[in-house]
């Protein structure tokens, strides 16, 4: 029993680094699309703050302010915010089922089996001796009562009892994690694929309106410090030196941004490879070395001699 | 300076667009912007600040098709994930309940021994 739940144990624990190793690489999608969401719906709007001086200065009757459309509105980012948060739970979950031998709960019930297990042997002991008429027998034969016998089960017996049915827990929590998840894992791939091919697909499409925005904006700053430049045009010169120092810092604005979708591409890319490894590793698909899995045997194997000697002695 | 034949594009496009053509929109952008990053002649930048916004106009209707379609795709992922995230939650459940039969386990021995701590001479 206990060499069944070493060998299914050690399996999870894989199983558990790699839903770890998951779980960071998600945080970083989390934040980042959401940030990345934010700032192109940002500056879509600055550069409709633009369009407004254009529409005005060609007295453009159509231009109603109510009418700019968004980029995206709240409840597309809420959509896609959501699927991502979903994974975060998937993530979490899995985590919590791949330590689940791990269980206070578990240690706590197999220690009070093991106490009531022997209170129940010594006080069924002396019944079962009366019954049968062997205590009877030697009390009558040696002179001494039966109340200053050692008890049946003694503190040891009853702790390799508490131990014995902590591996008979582990071993049965590990058969239904190692029947039930990997196929839930394995199942979740392609849609884990899917959306990180989803963000991917928004990421190009985000980074190509903001390049487009940040030209657009870049664009009618020139032409208006230019406008400002023609003779009678009576700008103040301090104004006119601010217009001009805010171009390179929507420059820098650009490239932040675009250095910030790149690493939030990186990000997702490294969410399905995760994931991938996961899956493989539910499937016992990746090749590991003897010495790993006798590592990780030896791990779990410590494990239950630690629980054996958080028993108390007497 | 030679303005982009803006006007010779086609009126009626097909959104999404195909990936030729929209390479071919893009080429055409970014020709128009390489002559406005290297002019500070404003007459040439009034002229590509109007003729450049409608190509720009084209790519934007092809983006945002593209985020709309997404929005959907999210929409089907949140049924799917969610679907594994109730699985993973029964699953749960299950492990709980084996150290909480365990506690049964116990729990009825206690009983026992406390009956027959009560009736010792059972």
């Amino acid at each position: 029993m206990i060499a069944m739940s070493l060998c299914v144990t050690g399996c999870q624990q894989h199983l558990a680094k790699h839903a770890a190793v998951l779980s960071e690489a998600i945080a970083p999608v989390v934040d980042q699309s959401a940030a990345a969401y934010r700032d192109a719906v940002d500056l879509d709007n600055l550069r409709s703050d633009y369009e407004a001086v254009v529409a005005y200065q060609k007295k453009d009757s159509s231009y109603n302010p109510r009418n700019v459309p968004v980029l995206l509105s709240e409840g597309d980012i809420q959509s896609r915010l959501a699927v991502l948060a979903a994974l975060q739970v998937y993530s979490e979950s899995l985590i919590e089922i791949t330590k689940g031998t791990d269980s206070p709960e578990l240690d706590a019930a197999s220690t009070s089996v093991g106490n009531n297990l022997t209170s129940l042997g010594n006080n069924l002991a002396p019944s079962i001796e009366k019954v049968l008429g062997i205590a009877a027998a030697a009390g009558s034969a040696s002179g001494t009562t039966s109340a200053s016998a050692a008890p049946v089960i003694s503190p040891q017996v009853r702790n390799g009892i508490s131990t014995g049915f902590n591996a008979l827990g582990q071993f049965l929590v590990n058969r239904v994690i190692e029947k039930e998840l990997p196929g839930k894992i394995v199942e979740m791939d392609p849609h884990v694929e899917a959306l990180c091919k989803a963000l991917s697909d928004d990421i190009e499409t985000l980074d190509a309106l903001e390049e487009r925005d940040y030209d657009r904006i870049l664009n009618l700053e020139k032409q208006f410090i230019l406008e400002d430049d023609q003779p009678g045009s009576n700008a103040n010169p301090q104004d006119h030196r601010a217009e001009m120092m805010k171009l390179p810092e929507i420059a820098r604005q650009q490239r932040e941004a675009n250095e910030k979708l790149i690493a939030l591409h990186e990000a997702i890319k490294n969410l399905a490879m995760t994931h991938h490894a996961l899956a493989a590793e539910a499937q016992h698909n990746n090749p590991e070395s003897l010495k790993d899995k006798l590592t990780e045997l030896a791990g779990v194997g410590k494990g239950l001699g630690q629980f054996y000697s958080s028993l108390p002695a007497n | 300076m030679a303005t982009p034949p803006v006007n010779t594009l086609p009126t009626n496009l097909l959104i999404p667009l195909t990936p030729e053509l929209r390479a071919a929109y893009k080429d055409l952008y970014d020709k128009m912007q390489a002559q406005l990053d290297n002019t500070m002649d404003l007459a040439v930048i009034e002229a590509l600040n109007v003729s450049q916004p409608q190509v720009d106009e084209v790519l934007r209707k092809d983006d945002l098709y593209k985020l709309n379609a997404n929005t959907a795709a999210f929409n089907a992922l949140q049924k799917q994930i969610d679907f594994t995230n109730q699985g993973l939650k029964t699953l749960q459940g299950q492990i709980s309940s084996i150290a909480s039969h365990f506690t049964m386990a116990a729990e009825i021995m206690a009983a026992i021994t406390k009956i027959l701590t009560i009736v010792p001479g059972i």
